[in-house]
């Protein structure tokens, strides 16, 4: 099996997007000064070389050596669009985003394939996204920010979701987002840190949500991955989840199996960044509760973590994701 | 199973009828508290929040009427007696429908509190309290932490889960420094009046409301630990009270990485986080969760390393009530179900006459 990298970021910097606008947005962009989306310095704050997330790390000589001459890659090109309420900019950067990004990485005969960028809160612009570029088989996944005003099962969210299916993307929850919410459920944080270790919240509401909302149910065919979720969380939230299922599932009749088993057949989490235990067997025994064949693998380029996963079976990336 | 002696750490009585608390409320707030009846003052919207009509156990009812958990008698024959309880730590929950700040919302906590000493914690040696406090008010809940720290029937503070911030935060401070001088811990439980309740904006099921409980929990700890709250008052000693335990691991390692690679200064913590949590909490154990595996709990308990803070709980009269003889995993020797049911809890509870006074 070869080796399929699942998460590598790559961002454009502002003038990268600058020949894919209309004229009216880029004296826009120029008149107001803008460099980065408040959603970027909130999730990925470049003070913190654990998670800066610069367009000086997104060049093809650092990508081509994460794949070697075999490797395939899957590009996120997150950008914090949900934190721009302008109904109009977040839609013209999300087009400029996914049209530089064919242009500049997705060459036929790339080894990379890229995810659609979407405003989220834009739900008719995210739809016009999908159809614009995930018909073309550069494209092989949508990504949406983890966290969200409301949970993803929300009504208002249906077509997005019903898009995706139709057009066979995998739908990714990238790590982190800003909103006009608050990121834990008892209010804001004071820190990064805070905000940080707290994000497993934010993977765990919306799968929740996902399921209770019956999506799965609804779109048999859904695929979702989990990015930079840190994921040792799930065995135990599943645990929790079928346990609250089977006292009240009366509520939900539609839930018809236990919500473990809709994870294990639609959704799969990108290896890095792992919170471990320190030594090798207790790893071993939480991959054995995690059920490894759950983990896509994934560098989460160019973000950097200590004590990371070695070598383990991973999920088969290139089923998962359609790339044949 | 044989089980020992128990310590219930989380069981609910109640006021028979709401006029019952007027007997401890002075007379000039008798108008407020009739008019104030079935205000809602949780922010946001809530959903029916039980899988059958209502959040009791049915044959928890007193046979001479009244809500379950509102008969001393029935308490006792029904909880107490039948199980063999030894200590029971009663947490009343009206204070979710109290004014949680200004002198409406201390008078009503304050009537609650000299309620519960008078009906129920002087009436039986077994029975001891929480002390309820308008939490959104910290000056005046330490006031009233103050007021109780002498009165040895009460072990602990109660603080509902659901605040309208992190009890990290500055704001919060008084009201633990209150707890921490009175050497009682803080004990958060589920419930409250904030309106966020999700990382993601509101729940629509009851599913999604219960699934999600550990995050107020989670936040807690890590606000908490992040805002020096331990570093300021190294005696305070927090019980998470129905949060669900075996979440707890994959939080350990994620705040020592985070604290790691982010560095210290991200989060100005000398030591690991993963040792703040050993030192200042403890954990009770209703609803108990069920892992997959056998081998699985003790696995989880084994990496925490906190079998000495594991209490035992079964949230009497609530639907979801834990039976002693039933609810704790069968890998659980008989060493660690004495410490679940109760050494653990006489570690982190001062029982009657032995508190120390400051």
């Amino acid at each position: 099996m070869r080796m399929i990298d699942c998460d590598i970021h790559v961002v454009p910097t502002i003038e990268d997007l600058m020949p894919y606008l209309e004229p009216y947005w880029q004296d826009y962009l120029r008149d107001t000064g803008f460099s980065r989306s408040p959603g970027m310095g909130y999730t990925y704050p470049e003070a913190f070389p654990m998670v800066a997330t610069r367009p000086e790390d997104s060049t093809h000589v650092a990508v081509d050596d994460l794949l070697g001459p075999d490797g395939l890659g899957i590009l996120n090109t997150y950008f914090g669009l949900e934190s721009l309420l302008h109904p109009f900019l977040a839609p013209a950067l999300a087009k400029a985003i996914n049209r530089w990004l064919l242009d500049e990485w997705l060459h036929p005969d790339s080894q990379l394939f890229g995810s659609v960028t979407v405003a989220p809160l834009a739900v008719r612009a995210a739809i016009g996204e999908i159809e614009r570029f995930g018909g073309s088989d550069r494209f092989v996944q949508l990504v949406l920010p983890a966290r969200s005003e409301e949970p993803y099962g929300a009504e208002r969210y249906r077509p997005l979701w019903k898009a995706a299916v139709e057009k066979e993307l995998v739908v990714a929850l990238s790590f982190g987002g800003s909103t006009s919410t608050p990121p834990t459920a008892v209010g804001w944080t004071n820190s990064y840190f805070e905000t940080y270790v707290l994000a497993p919240q934010l993977f765990q509401t919306q799968l929740v949500s996902m399921i209770a909302s019956g999506l799965f149910t609804e779109f048999p065919d859904l695929r979702v991955t989990l990015l930079e979720s840190g994921w040792s969380w799930l065995p135990s939230t599943l645990w929790r989840l079928d346990m609250v299922w089977k006292a009240g599932r009366r509520e939900t009749p539609w839930i018809e199996e236990p919500p473990s088993a809709y994870v294990r057949r639609h959704v799969r989490l990108a290896s890095a960044p792992a919170d471990l235990p320190e030594r090798a067997n207790d790893v071993a025994r939480l991959l054995d509760q995690l059920d490894s064949s759950l983990l896509l693998y994934s560098s989460d380029h160019p973000h950097r973590y200590s004590g990371q996963l070695q070598t383990t079976e991973f999920a088969d990336a290139e089923a998962w994701y359609r790339l044949i | 199973v044989i089980t020992p002696p128990i310590i219930d750490c989380d069981v609910h009585n109640g006021l028979r009828s709401r006029d019952d608390l007027k007997d401890y409320l002075p007379s000039r707030w008798h108008r407020y508290y009739d008019d104030s009846a079935g205000w809602v003052s949780a922010a946001g919207s809530v959903v029916p929040s039980a899988p059958r009509r209502g959040v009791f156990r049915h044959d928890a009812t007193p046979p001479e009427g009244g809500p379950p958990g509102s008969s001393l008698d029935y308490l006792k024959a029904h909880l107490l007696d039948a199980w063999g309880v030894e200590r029971a730590v009663l947490s009343p929950l009206e204070s979710i429908e109290f004014a949680q700040h200004g002198e409406d919302g201390g008078a009503l906590h304050t009537a609650l509190n000299d309620w519960l000493v008078d009906r129920w914690l002087t009436q039986d040696e077994r029975l001891c309290g929480s002390i309820s406090v308008p939490v959104e008010d910290p000056t005046r809940a330490a006031v009233e932490i103050r007021l109780r720290s002498s009165d040895e029937n009460f072990v602990q503070v109660l603080v509902l889960a659901s605040t309208r911030d992190p009890l990290g935060n500055a704001r919060y401070r008084p009201m633990l420094e209150a707890a921490a001088d009175a050497g009682l811990p803080i004990a958060i439980h589920v419930g409250g009046h904030g309106g966020t309740l999700t990382s993601c904006g509101p729940f629509r099921y009851y599913l999604e409301r219960r699934a999600l409980y550990p995050h107020a929990f989670q936040t807690h700890l890590v606000s908490m630990i992040t805002n020096g709250v331990f570093e300021a008052l190294p005696e305070l000693r927090v019980i998470m009270m129905e949060s669900g335990f075996v979440w707890l691991p994959s939080l350990l390692w994620r705040l020592d990485r985070a604290w790691r690679d982010l560095g210290p200064e991200a989060t100005r913590l000398g030591r690991a986080p993963s040792e703040i949590v050993r030192r200042h909490f403890w954990f009770s154990t209703q609803p108990i969760d069920e892992p997959a595996a056998r081998g699985d709990w003790l696995q989880t308990l084994d990496w925490t390393g906190m079998h000495d803070r594991l209490m035992f709980a079964t949230d009497y009269p609530h639907w979801d009530f834990d039976a002693p003889d039933q609810a704790l995993p069968v890998e659980f020797d008989d060493d660690l179900r004495k410490k679940v049911f109760s050494e653990n809890a006489k570690s982190v509870y001062t029982f009657s006459s032995a508190r120390a006074r400051t």
